[in-house]
C-alpha cells in the first residue's frame, strides 16, 4: 500500500509539472502582444516596458519559466494587473465561497442520486425505475446555466421565495445564507445528479446479480438485510469514488453558475479577470484548480484502495 | 421415508425473446439419509431445480406449477417469512463458484456468524465460537486467525470448505451441493467429496449433489436422476445406471467419458448441441442428437416408464441397445 | 427397430455449419442496422438528431425570416401569427434565430468531435500499440489535459485565442482528445492480446497494417459511442461559452448567447429564455438517447467482434 502511494505521488508530481508548463504557456498563446492587451489601448510605452520587465517577458522563454516556477513555489503568483493585489491572496479570499457551493451541490446531488439509484436498481424495469431513468436523462440534458436562469425566474422573480443572487455568510445570518445557497447549489449539482443516479443504479443491478447475493438469500436472510448488509457496500464503493472526483471537478466547474448568481467564488473571479484581461489572475486560478483537482483525485484513489478489502491488504 | 417429494415442477423464464422452460415437469423423491445425484449438461435445468426447491427464483423466472413437499409441507405454498425460516436451516445449498459466492467485502467469519445468529439465536460471542468450531470441523487450519480474514485471502478449496461450513452450520436436513467441485482442481475435488460424505454421515442429513461429472456421482450418489433440456430422462440407483442404462442419453454419456477401472474400446461423443430452450423440439427433447432416433421420437414426447419398481426412463423404445 | 439413419435431421446440422463460415463485413453491418431499428432509444435519439441536422442544413428554407433582420419597432413582441416565438430585444424573429442556431451547434459539435476523435484515436492507438516510453509520454500529456475541469479550460482557451466559432471548435477539440485517447488505448490493449493479432504477425504482416486494418476496426464501436457523448458535451460547452460572451460574437444566433441576452428581459418576457434553452435541451437529449441506444447495441458486440480476420473461429 505504501509503495503504491509513493508511486502515485511521483506520478502526481510529473503531472503537476506538466500542468505548470501548460498554464505558463497560456499567456504566450495570446495572439498579439500580451502586455499591450493587458494594459489596454491607452497604455504608455513606459508602462508597457515596465510591465514587460516585471513579468519577465523580456527574457528567453526557458528562463521565464524557471523564474515563474520559482515564484509559484514560493507562493508568489504575481500581482493582479487591475487591483495590484497579490494573486494568491485574492484567490484564497474567494476560494471558500466556491468550496461552500461545491460542497452543497455535491451533498444534495449525492444523497438524492444514491437514494434513487438504489431503489431503481432494486426494482429494475418497474415504473419507478423507468421514471428514474427518464429523470436522469433529463438531468444530463438540461444545461446548468439554463436551469439556473429558469430557477431564478421561477423562485426569485415570480414566487419571490429566494434571492436571485449574492452570498451571505453563515456566521452572520444563517437563514439568509442558506437561502442564497439553495438555487446555485441546485443548478451546479443538477447534471451530476443524473450521472451519479445512473451509476448507482447500474452498480446496484450488477451487484444484485452476483452469486454472493444468491448465497445471502439462500441463508434465509431478510431481503432488507441482504440489501443493506451485503449489496450496498459493494455497490457504493465505486460510486463514492466518483463522487469524490466530482468534488474536484466542481471546484473549477462552477464558473457559469457563479456568474449567474453573482456568487463570489473563484469561478466568477476568473470570468471577471478575463474580461479585464487580468491574465496573472487567470493563470493563478487555472493553476490552483488544476492542482486541487489532481490532489483530490489522488486522495480519492487512496481512499478507494483503503475501502476495498481486496486491495487494502496488498 | 421420503423427506422431499417433487411433483411436476415447472419453472419458466419470461424473456423478451420468448419463454424459456428451464424446468418443465420434473418429479422425483428424496429419501431420508439418501444422497441423490442429479446429472445433466449446462442448461439441463439441474441448477434451476435446486434453486426452485428453496424458492430462490427471481424475475424474470417464475415457478409456474408443481409441488415441493418437505416433511409433509408444500414449500411452494409457504409465505415469504416461512420459507426464509427453512433456508439455511432445514434446507441449505452450496453454490458452484466459491470465488464469487462469498461476499468480498465481509470477513468469512461475519458471513458464517450471520447464519448462526439468524437461525439459532446465539449472541455474538457464542456464535463466533461456534463458527471457529465449524471451520475446524471442515478442515480449515488456524481457524481463529482465518475467521477474521476476507474471502480473497482463502484458497479456492478453503473457500469451498468455508461455504460448506456455512451451509452446515444449522445442521440442515437436506444439503444441496450445486457443482461443488467444478471450479476446483482435481486433488481438492477429492477432498471436498470426502468432506461432504463425512459431514453427511455425522449430521445424518440427506444430500442432493448436482453435477455433470459422472465420476463424482460414482463416488457419492445412492440414486441418480438424469436431466436433459428441463426434463427427466432416466432415474435409478447408481449401480443400475452405470451397468444397465436404458435411455440413449445416459448410454451416450457413459460411452463418451472414461471411467477409471472400466475397460472400453472406444470413446464415442454425443454429437450436436443441446436444443435452444426457446425453441424446443416437438417430440422427445433428445431426438436431435439421438443415435437411435426414429420418426415417433420426433413426433411424440415419450412418457416416463418404470422398470423393476424404481428404474425409470423416458424413451419410446425398450432396451434400445439390445435391439440392434 | 433400429434406425441408424440420421438423414432426416441433417438439415439441423447444416444450419450450424453456416455459423462457421465467413461472416462478412456486410453481414455485420446489416446486423447492426437491424439492431438499431429494434432499439427504441437509438431510434428516438437518432430521429431527433436527424431532424435537427436537416433543420441546420435547410435553415434558409425553413426559417421564415432573416435571423439578423433588425426591426426595432417590433421588439420584444409576444408570439403571434407573424412571429411564432415572438421577437427579441432588437425585433428579430426568435423562431428564425433558434432555427439558425442549429447550424452553429451542429457545426461546432461535428468539427470539434472530428478533431478530438482523429487526434485522440491516433494518440491512443500509438500509445496502446507501441507501449513503453511512447505510451508513458503520450498518456501523461493526456492526463495533464484531463486534469483541468473542462469548462474552465474551455473558457481560458477561448478567452486567449479570441471569441469566434473557429477558436471555440479548436478549444473544445483539444479538450476532448484525452477521452478518445483513453478509450482507443484501452481497446487496442485489449485487442493486442487476441489470437488474430498473433496470427497476423506470424504471417509477416507489418506493424502498421496490423494496427490499422485489424485492430482499429474493432475500436470503431467505442469511438462512435464516445463521439455521441463528446458531441453532446461540445454543444453544451459552446452554449456555455457563448453565454459568458466567449463564443461566436453577436449578432450570431448562438443559443447560448440568446440565453445570455434574454437575462435582462426574462422577467417580463420569459419566452426569450425558454425557447433557446429548450432547443439546447432537446438536442442534448436526442444525442444522449442516441448514445445510450448505440451503447446498448454496440457494446455486447465489442466483446465478440472479430472483424480483423473475416472468419469466426
Amino acid at each position: 500500500m505504501l509503495k503504491y502511494v509513493l508511486k502515485r505521488l511521483l506520478y502526481v508530481f510529473v503531472v503537476l509539472f506538466l500542468i505548470s508548463i501548460i498554464v505558463f504557456s497560456l499567456i504566450h498563446m495570446i495572439p498579439g502582444d500580451p502586455i499591450k492587451i493587458m494594459l489596454g489601448i491607452r497604455a504608455k510605452p513606459e508602462q508597457i516596458e515596465e510591465l514587460r520587465k516585471q513579468l519577465n517577458l523580456d527574457k528567453p522563454i526557458v528562463i521565464q519559466y524557471i523564474l515563474w516556477l520559482k515564484n509559484i513555489l514560493r507562493g508568489d503568483f504575481g500581482l493582479s494587473i487591475r487591483s495590484k493585489e497579490p494573486v494568491l491572496e485574492l484567490i484564497l479570499k474567494k476560494l471558500p465561497a466556491t468550496i461552500i457551493l461545491s460542497t452543497a451541490a455535491l451533498f444534495f446531488s449525492s444523497i438524492l442520486s444514491i437514494f434513487l439509484g438504489i431503489i431503481a436498481g432494486y426494482k429494475r424495469n418497474s415504473k419507478f425505475d423507468i421514471s428514474v431513468m427518464v429523470f436522469a436523462a433529463l438531468c444530463v440534458s438540461i444545461p446548468e446555466f439554463w436551469l439556473g436562469i429558469m430557477l431564478i425566474l421561477f423562485f426569485a422573480s415570480y414566487l419571490s421565495l429566494l434571492p436571485s443572487m449574492g452570498y451571505e455568510s453563515f456566521l452572520i445570518n444563517p437563514i439568509m445564507s442558506i437561502k442564497h445557497l439553495i438555487l446555485p447549489a441546485l443548478s451546479a449539482g443538477f447534471v451530476l445528479t443524473g450521472h451519479t443516479t445512473r451509476m448507482t443504479r447500474s452498480q446496484m443491478i450488477d451487484v444484485l446479480n452476483q452469486d454472493y447475493i444468491k448465497t445471502a438469500r439462500a441463508k434465509g436472510l431478510k431481503e432488507q438485510v441482504v440489501i443493506l448488509r451485503h449489496a450496498l457496500k459493494n455497490a457504493l464503493i465505486p460510486v463514492v469514488t466518483v463522487i469524490g472526483m466530482q468534488f474536484g471537478y466542481l471546484l473549477g466547474g462552477t464558473v457559469i453558475v457563479e456568474q449567474i448568481f453573482a456568487w463570489p467564488g473563484i469561478g466568477r473571479l476568473v470570468l471577471q479577470s478575463i474580461s479585464n484581461r487580468d491574465y496573472p489572475v487567470v493563470q493563478g486560478v487555472v493553476l490552483i484548480t488544476a492542482f486541487l483537482f489532481v490532489l483530490i483525485n489522488l486522495l480519492v484513489d487512496i481512499f478507494y484502495r483503503f475501502l476495498d478489502p481486496k486491495i487494502r491488504l496488498e | 421415508m421420503d423427506i422431499l417429494k417433487i411433483n411436476d415442477l415447472r419453472t419458466y423464464f419470461y424473456v423478451p425473446d420468448g419463454i424459456i422452460k428451464a424446468v418443465d415437469g420434473i418429479s422425483f423423491n428424496l429419501k431420508d439419509g439418501e444422497t441423490l445425484g442429479i446429472v445433466g449438461e449446462s442448461g439441463s435445468g439441474k441448477s434451476i431445480t435446486a434453486l426452485s426447491i428453496l424458492r430462490l427464483i427471481s424475475y424474470p423466472g417464475k415457478i409456474v406449477t408443481g409441488e415441493i413437499i418437505f416433511n409433509g409441507i408444500d414449500l411452494l405454498k409457504l409465505s415469504n417469512e416461512e420459507i426464509r425460516n427453512i433456508r439455511g436451516k432445514d434446507i441449505s445449498i452450496v453454490f458452484q463458484d466459491p470465488m464469487t459466492s462469498l461476499n468480498p467485502v465481509l470477513t468469512v467469519g461475519k458471513q458464517i456468524i450471520e447464519v448462526i445468529k439468524l437461525h439459532q439465536g446465539f449472541n455474538k460471542k457464542e456464535a463466533k465460537e461456534k463458527a471457529i468450531e465449524l471451520l475446524n470441523k471442515v478442515g480449515i487450519p488456524n481457524a481463529i486467525k482465518r475467521i477474521n480474514q476476507y474471502p480473497h485471502e482463502f484458497s479456492g478449496g478453503m473457500r469451498q470448505r468455508a461455504m460448506i461450513a456455512m451451509a452446515l452450520a444449522c445442521k440442515p436436513k437436506i444439503f444441496i451441493a450445486d457443482e461443488p467441485t467444478t471450479a476446483l482442481d482435481v486433488t481438492t475435488q477429492a477432498q471436498i467429496i470426502n468432506l461432504i460424505n463425512e459431514q453427511k454421515e455425522e449430521l445424518k442429513s440427506s444430500v442432493i449433489i448436482i453435477t455433470h461429472d459422472l465420476g463424482v456421482i460414482a463416488e457419492m450418489a445412492d440414486n441418480v436422476l438424469i436431466m436433459y433440456a428441463g426434463k427427466v430422462m432416466e432415474y435409478g440407483d447408481v449401480n443400475t445406471i452405470f451397468t444397465n442404462p436404458l435411455h440413449p442419453y445416459t448410454i451416450g454419456l457413459l460411452e463418451s467419458i472414461p471411467i477409471i477401472g472400466k475397460r472400453k474400446n472406444k470413446l464415442i461423443p454425443i454429437s450436436g448441441n443441446p436444443p435452444s430452450m426457446l425453441n424446443l423440439p416437438k417430440g422427445c427433447r433428445f431426438s436431435t442428437r439421438c443415435r437411435y432416433v426414429n420418426n415417433i421420437c420426433i413426433e411424440k414426447e415419450p412418457e416416463l416408464k418404470t422398470v423393476n419398481f424404481i428404474h425409470k426412463y423416458a424413451c419410446h423404445f425398450d432396451n434400445i441397445k439390445g435391439g440392434s | 427397430m433400429m434406425n441408424k439413419n440420421n438423414r432426416n435431421i441433417k438439415n439441423l446440422d447444416s444450419k450450424k455449419i453456416d455459423s462457421f463460415l465467413i461472416t462478412s463485413k456486410k453481414d455485420h453491418f446489416i446486423e447492426i442496422i437491424r439492431m438499431f431499428f429494434n432499439n427504441k432509444l437509438a431510434i428516438t435519439g437518432g430521429f431527433i438528431i436527424f431532424i435537427i441536422i436537416l433543420v441546420a442544413i435547410f435553415a434558409d428554407f425553413i426559417a421564415p425570416y432573416d435571423p439578423f433582420l433588425v426591426d426595432s419597432s417590433n421588439s420584444l413582441a409576444p408570439p403571434s401569427k407573424l412571429h411564432i416565438f415572438g421577437t427579441d430585444q432588437f425585433g428579430r424573429d426568435l423562431f428564425s434565430r433558434v432555427i439558425f442556431g442549429t447550424r452553429i451547434s451542429m457545426t461546432v459539435g461535428i468539427f470539434s468531435v472530428l478533431i478530438s476523435a482523429i487526434i485522440g484515436t491516433m494518440v491512443g492507438a500509438f500509445a496502446g500499440f507501441y507501449g513503453g516510453i511512447v505510451e508513458t509520454i503520450l498518456m501523461r500529456i493526456m492526463d495533464t489535459i484531463f486534469s483541468f475541469p473542462t469548462i474552465l479550460l474551455a473558457i481560458t482557451l477561448a478567452a486567449i485565442l479570441g471569441p469566434n466559432t473557429l477558436n471555440v471548435i479548436i478549444a473544445i477539440g483539444i479538450i476532448y482528445i484525452p477521452i478518445f485517447a483513453r478509450v482507443v488505448r484501452s481497446t487496442v490493449l485489449a485487442n493486442k492480446q487476441k489470437d488474430y493479432v498473433e496470427a497476423a504477425v506470424s504471417i509477416g504482416q507489418k506493424n502498421f497494417n496490423i494496427l490499422f486494418f485489424h485492430i482499429l476496426p474493432n475500436c470503431i464501436s467505442p469511438i462512435i459511442v464516445q463521439a455521441t457523448v463528446a458531441f453532446a458535451e461540445a454543444i453544451i460547452i459552446e452554449a456555455g461559452l457563448s453565454f459568458v460572451g466567449l463564443g461566436p460574437p453577436p449578432p450570431s444566433p448562438s443559443w447560448g448567447r440568446m440565453l445570455s441576452d434574454a437575462r435582462q428581459y426574462m422577467t417580463d418576457y420569459p419566452l426569450l429564455a425558454i425557447f433557446p434553452g429548450l432547443a439546447i435541451s432537446i438536442t442534448i437529449l436526442g444525442l444522449n438517447l442516441l448514445g445510450d441506444g448505440l451503447r446498448d447495441i454496440l457494446d455486447p458486440r465489442l466483446k465478440s467482434s472479430n472483424i480483423g480476420l473475416n472468419y469466426k473461429i
